[in-house]
């Protein structure tokens, strides 16, 4: 080799050297050698950067000062252990950090460096593992983090919690994730034209005011666009992107520069809404954002999803609620205006409707005339509600008008700008916008129309109509199940005010009787009276007392017609709260006379407490009455010391029970039931209608009628009636 | 001769008629027992007073026609006036076959129950006077021996003392004297008072 060689090469080896030496001081991490008896050589720049510890001071053993005192026994076993067996050894220890004066988990690894076989030198590096366990646990941390805030919203979800606040929880889930980013959420009207607030927790709420209701559309914002195009839009700088020309004035003013939206999507692909990253200064996206954006568009949309499909339910069953009561209340109602009455005070307290009226056509069917049914929940409608009188529409015109003629709901957005609306005026004046028309058919036929306002112009809601059209229909039905039931009940009053006034045939002798007793003695009294007060010196005391009987017996008189002309009224049954005993006492007092005149014994057995029965007084005399004349008739043919008829009342489980037992010619076996089958008469001239008509009358209290055989002579009719009590409980 | 005290049976189920009907009759002077049931009536002894019967028809338990027959068994028979409130014809036909007084429907005019009552009360004292008069006059006959009383029989037939004594088989003159003890214990004026007397007592001869 040459001197220039050597020379060469000597330049080329200081070259190497000098590039390992820089190379190896900039390694982050602390790189050494040792001789083979593991004394320390070499240490990099990076040792004393982070030691502060000399070369020098470190030398040899000299290092060892920098370990933590715990971990250098440790360490110096499985060093020497390496030594003697050459093998590769990996020790974590303690080694002080100058810079913030605490220990630091380092790992060291020392590698052998062997020529033929034999062990020459030791290379090693210590690395700071506190640094990297740190970043992987502050990175898992993180992630973690992130992930019980993502279960934690889906847990609010399924709590059925509010959307805002749902929504709310997940944008601060997403904001925390990457610094100076803001997020909001934006849903789509249910008309699908306009935005509406979902949450924006870090957005200026000025901003967030502006930008709720706005329309949607190629040109509108990020969000707006979005939604439309159904497509992500990036706007990287607000202020020059063309989307946000309408807007620029009022990111400007909340200052907002960048908006990346991108749309939510129900599982069938619908757009529900958008979720947006906005900040503060032009950015563009960096990949990152990517998974976050991912994740909140996924759970926004199970959210919005989740509560679209929860309102819905609760509508259905709001609805339904309200379907339920008012067919009740309905089915309750007397009349048609009592009917409407109800639909509409429940729609409106319902649906927050401010004001419902009813229509009814004119008795020549030519025109609609306002009735006097009406609802509001609000004040200040008197003026439309005056001009609502005052006005009568044919068929086509106004509101009811259209609904009256189409024979179908008619929904008007704002009336105020309806051009077939003459009731225009008013509504201007009282603020009345959205209007609904209903009309209520019988058969084919309008018999009313019914309409609702609101003070907001609103789109039509199929929903609701569908609810007020069925309701409408309810109430048809009600009102023609409550004609029938009418007609039934009238027809059964006349039947049963037929057969009381035959069975008061029946009694006309003893009842003529029983008031001309005391007709004869008033006649008698009156007379003696007369003569008295003719003679010159009449005895007052003994006049007065004579007229103090007449008007003793007056009274009577009254009393025995006023029992009478109450079962000779033809009226509808009226159901009141009634002593059952009291009416035994009546029915009684009824056929005391005939009983007399027959030569029957009346007997009575009253329980002294019974549960209070709600009934018709007079049905359910007549049905007494008719049982006690039955079983006078029944005992035409008995001995008359056997006579006997006893009414007695008690309490059976909790309901009222009659029983009218006589002692007669009893019933044939097998004709227990027969004998209430109408016209079913074992008397010549009896109608047979007597006990039909009075099961009919204990059903229709809810009651039962039979009769059973006595084990003596005779059979003994029962009834019963249920406590009102219990009926009202019920 | 004791003073005559009538007095009027009321028997009406109804207090009130009771009260008028009694009312009424004390303003005329008339003495009045009431009853509300016709048995409460028959537990009682008959008056000795000249009386009468005002009866209501329709009654529970005996009614008033029941009444009337019980009366009719006992051996002094009250004149009765009935009362209705609704009479029938065949009622009242029956009632005055059976002796009623008088028939009267509810409501009656005053007077005509007075006048009813009093026709009544008559009645029951001519019954009175014929039963009185009756007793004594069997009083009389049963202190006749048993030949005067056949004398009294057979003079009562319009026989002469000759054809008795023939019948009796004694003599004219015996005949005689026991007629003139028979007709002073009789205190009979004339054979034909002594004839009406038979038919009175229900004497007839006896055949012998």
């Amino acid at each position: 080799m040459n001197q220039q060689a050597r020379a060469r090469e000597k330049t080329t080896a200081l070259a190497a050297e000098q590039h390992f030496s820089l190379l190896v001081d900039a390694l982050p991490q602390i790189v050494w050698t040792a001789n083979a008896d593991g004394a320390i050589e070499y240490f990099n720049q990076h040792w004393f950067d982070y030691t502060g510890i000399s070369f020098e001071e470190a030398h040899g053993s000299g290092w060892q000062s920098a370990l933590h005192p715990d971990d250098l026994q440790i360490f110096l076993d499985r060093w020497n252990k390496a030594l003697r067996t050459g093998e590769n050894c990996e020790v974590e220890f303690r080694i002080r950090c100058a810079s913030d004066d605490s220990y630091h988990w380092q790992l060291n690894r020392a590698l052998p460096w062997k020529e033929n076989g034999q062990v020459t030198k030791w290379v090693g590096t210590i690395t700071d593992v506190d640094l990297i366990v740190c970043r992987d646990l502050t990175d898992r941390k993180q992630e973690e983090a992130f992930r019980t805030g993502q279960s934690h919203v889906l847990e609010m979800i399924a709590r059925g919690e509010p959307l805002e606040s749902v929504l709310t929880s997940l944008m601060l889930l997403i904001e925390a994730q990457v610094e100076e980013m803001l997020c909001s959420i934006l849903l789509l009207s249910d008309d699908g034209g306009h935005v509406r607030h979902g949450a924006a927790p870090s957005l200026p709420p000025d901003y967030v005011k502006a930008v709720d209701g706005a329309p949607i559309g190629p040109k509108n914002g990020s969000c707006g666009t979005a939604m439309f195009l159904a497509k992500p839009v990036i706007v990287t700088d607000i202020f020059t992107d063309p989307l946000w020309e309408d807007y620029r004035g009022l990111a400007e003013a909340s200052g907002l520069r960048a908006c990346w939206s991108t749309p939510i999507f129900s599982g069938s692909g619908k757009v529900l809404g958008s979720f947006a990253m906005y900040y503060r200064q032009p950015q563009s996206p960096s990949g990152s954002e990517a998974k976050l954006t991912e994740v909140a568009t996924h759970i926004a949309g199970i959210a919005i999803e989740h509560q679209r499909a929860e309102e819905e339910r609760r509508r259905a069953e709001d609805q339904l609620t309200l379907l339920q009561v008012i067919t009740m209340e309905v089915a309750a109602a007397q009349d048609l205006p009592s009917a409407l009455k109800v639909v509409l005070r429940r729609v409106c307290e319902t649906t927050g409707w401010v004001l419902a009226q009813a229509w009814i056509p004119s008795a020549d069917g030519s025109v609609l005339e306002c009735s006097q049914t009406w609802f509001t929940t609000a004040v200040g409608l008197e003026e439309f509600r005056l001009g609502s009188e005052r006005t009568r529409f044919l068929p086509g015109m106004g509101l009811p008008g259209r609904v009256w003629s189409a024979k179908q709901a008619v929904w008007i957005r704002d009336v105020t700008l309806d051009s077939n609306f003459p009731r225009v005026q008013e509504a201007e004046g009282t603020g009345l916008k959205s209007a609904l028309g209903i009309p209520i058919l019988s058969g084919d036929r309008v018999i009313a129309v019914i309409e609702f306002f609101l003070r907001e112009p609103e789109d039509e809601d199929e929903h609701l109509v569908n609810v007020i059209t069925s309701i409408a229909a309810q109430l048809d039905m009600a009102i023609e199940r409550k004609h029938a039931e009418d007609e039934l009940r009238r027809t059964q009053g006349q039947l049963a005010h037929v057969a009381r006034v035959t069975t008061m045939g029946e009694l006309t002798a003893s009842i003529a009787h029983e008031v001309n007793q005391p007709l004869g003695a008033i006649v008698g009294n009156a007379d003696i009276c007369l003569d008295w007060l003719a003679n010159e010196h009449p005895d007052l005391s003994k006049v007065a007392e004579a007229i103090e009987d007449i008007s003793r017996d007056g009274h009577r008189a009254s009393e025995v017609i006023s029992r009478i002309r109450g079962l000779a009224k033809k009226q509808l049954p009226q159901k009141i709260t009634l002593d059952i005993n009291e009416v035994a006492r009546e029915a009684q007092a009824l056929v005391n006379h005939e009983a007399n005149m027959r030569g029957v014994t009346l007997l009575t057995e009253f329980a002294a407490e019974l549960p209070i029965v709600s009934g018709d007084r007079v049905q359910l005399q007549q049905v007494l009455l008719n049982l006690l004349m039955n079983g006078m008739d029944a005992m035409t043919t008995t001995e008359r010391q056997q006579r006997r008829l006893t009414i007695s009342t008690g309490n059976d489980g909790g309901q009222a029970l009659v029983s009218v037992c006589d002692c007669g010619v009893g019933v044939e076996q097998g004709q227990s039931e027969q004998v209430f089958k109408a016209f079913h008469s074992t008397k010549s001239g009896g109608m047979g209608m007597g006990l039909a008509i009075s099961r009919s009358i204990i059903e229709a209290h809810g009651g039962r009628l039979w009769l059973e055989p006595n084990d003596g002579p005779g059979v003994t009719f029962k009834f019963t009636l249920p406590s009102s009590v219990a009926e009202a409980e019920a | 001769m004791k003073e005559e005290k009538p007095i009027v049976i009321i028997v009406d189920d109804d207090s009130s008629m009771r009260t008028m009907i009694a009312r009424l009759l004390d303003s005329v002077g008339l003495k009045s027992i009431s009853f509300s049931a016709p048995e409460e009536f028959l537990r009682t002894s008959p008056p000795d007073d000249p009386a009468c019967v005002v009866l209501d028809v329709q009654m529970p338990g005996l009614s008033g026609l029941d009444l009337q027959r019980e009366l009719a068994k006992a051996e002094h028979q009250l004149p009765i006036v009935f009362m209705t409130g609704h009479g029938d014809i065949p009622m009242t036909v029956q009632a005055m076959k059976e002796g009623a007084v008088a028939f009267l429907t509810k409501p009656f005019r005053n007077q005509d129950l007075i006048d009813a009552v009093r026709q009544a009360l008559n009645v029951d004292r001519e019954a009175r006077k014929q039963r009185d008069q009756l007793a004594s006059l069997r009083k009389r006959y049963e202190s006749l021996t048993a030949r005067e009383r056949e004398v009294f029989a057979l003079v009562a037939t319009g026989l002469l003392n000759k054809q008795i004594a023939l019948q009796l088989g004694t003599t004219e003159r015996t005949v005689k004297a026991h007629r003139g003890v028979m007709v002073q214990k009789m205190e009979a004026d004339s054979v034909a008072d002594l004839v009406r007397m038979a038919d009175k007592l229900g004497v007839g001869p006896t055949e012998t």
